[in-house]
């Protein structure tokens, strides 16, 4: 299936970012987003905008990738930051990072969300499975 | 100009003058098939078209399917020098930039971190 002009995602990589997303949702039961594009302004203040026009802001997740500019944000909500710190968010950063410095911009998202929703696990259910 | 030095430049025009005709008038080496060889089969325009225009032709086509048809049947843009990426928003509202909400103040709870790379 041909990609888009300008679409940064082929159609499988699309898909894989999806269900991305969607195990991660039911992982740690925030909301997932991701936008990539061009971010007008500051990326971190255009980032919150974003994050401020979901559906439920407090328990959302967004990143924001801007290829052209290399920039990465990711926003967490109140509600979601009591278990998602800040030091965890900076280390899927790190990761999203250097796989987007390889040219890995799917394969980044994937890994980086993941990670965010592996941290953003409520503590008790994620000692679920060594019981 | 001394005797020797005429006789060194007349000695040197004359070699010169022996190599240049020696290269222009040089003709392609051609020797008769020796005895006992067997005769080399002629080769028609046809063929000989097939062997030495034809067969890179087709190998570079063969190559170049090698490149391109992976990337095509993944689905992949296969454009050099890809465009501006148009705004992608997974998971996100159904507006557009110009309808953003505001951004965080410094009353802000959210939290989160930034990378550049």
């Amino acid at each position: 299936m041909p990609v888009a002009a300008g679409d940064p995602f082929s159609s499988a990589e699309r898909v894989a970012l999806d269900e991305a997303m969607r195990e991660a949702e039911q992982r740690c039961r925030a909301e997932f987003s991701v936008f990539v594009g061009a971010s007008h302004g500051d990326p971190r203040a255009f980032a919150t905008s974003l994050h401020n026009s979901l559906v439920a802001p407090a328990r959302s997740v967004l990143i924001m990738v801007d290829p052209t500019a290399r920039a990465v944000e990711v926003v967490t909500g109140g509600h979601v930051r009591r278990e998602l710190t800040d030091q965890e968010v900076e280390l899927a950063v790190a990761s999203m990072q250097s796989d987007f410095a390889a040219g890995d911009l799917a394969g980044g998202l994937r890994r980086g969300i993941m990670m965010l929703a592996d941290h953003a696990v409520p503590l008790p259910s994620r000692h679920e499975g060594d019981a | 100009m001394s005797r020797l030095t005429s006789a060194v430049l007349g000695v040197a025009a004359a070699t010169t003058l022996a190599l240049v005709a020696g290269a222009v008038l040089a003709a392609p080496a051609s020797a008769d098939v020796p005895e006992g060889w067997p005769e080399a089969p002629s080769i028609d325009i046809l063929t000989m078209l097939g062997l030495f225009v034809g067969l890179p032709v087709l190998m570079a086509v063969v190559l170049v399917a090698f490149m391109y048809v992976p990337p095509v049947v993944r689905g992949e843009s296969i454009k050099p020098g890809a465009g501006p990426v148009t705004d992608q928003w997974l998971g996100g509202p159904r507006r557009s930039a110009g309808e953003l909400a505001a951004p965080d103040g410094e009353q802000s709870r959210a939290g989160g971190a930034s990378g550049r790379w």
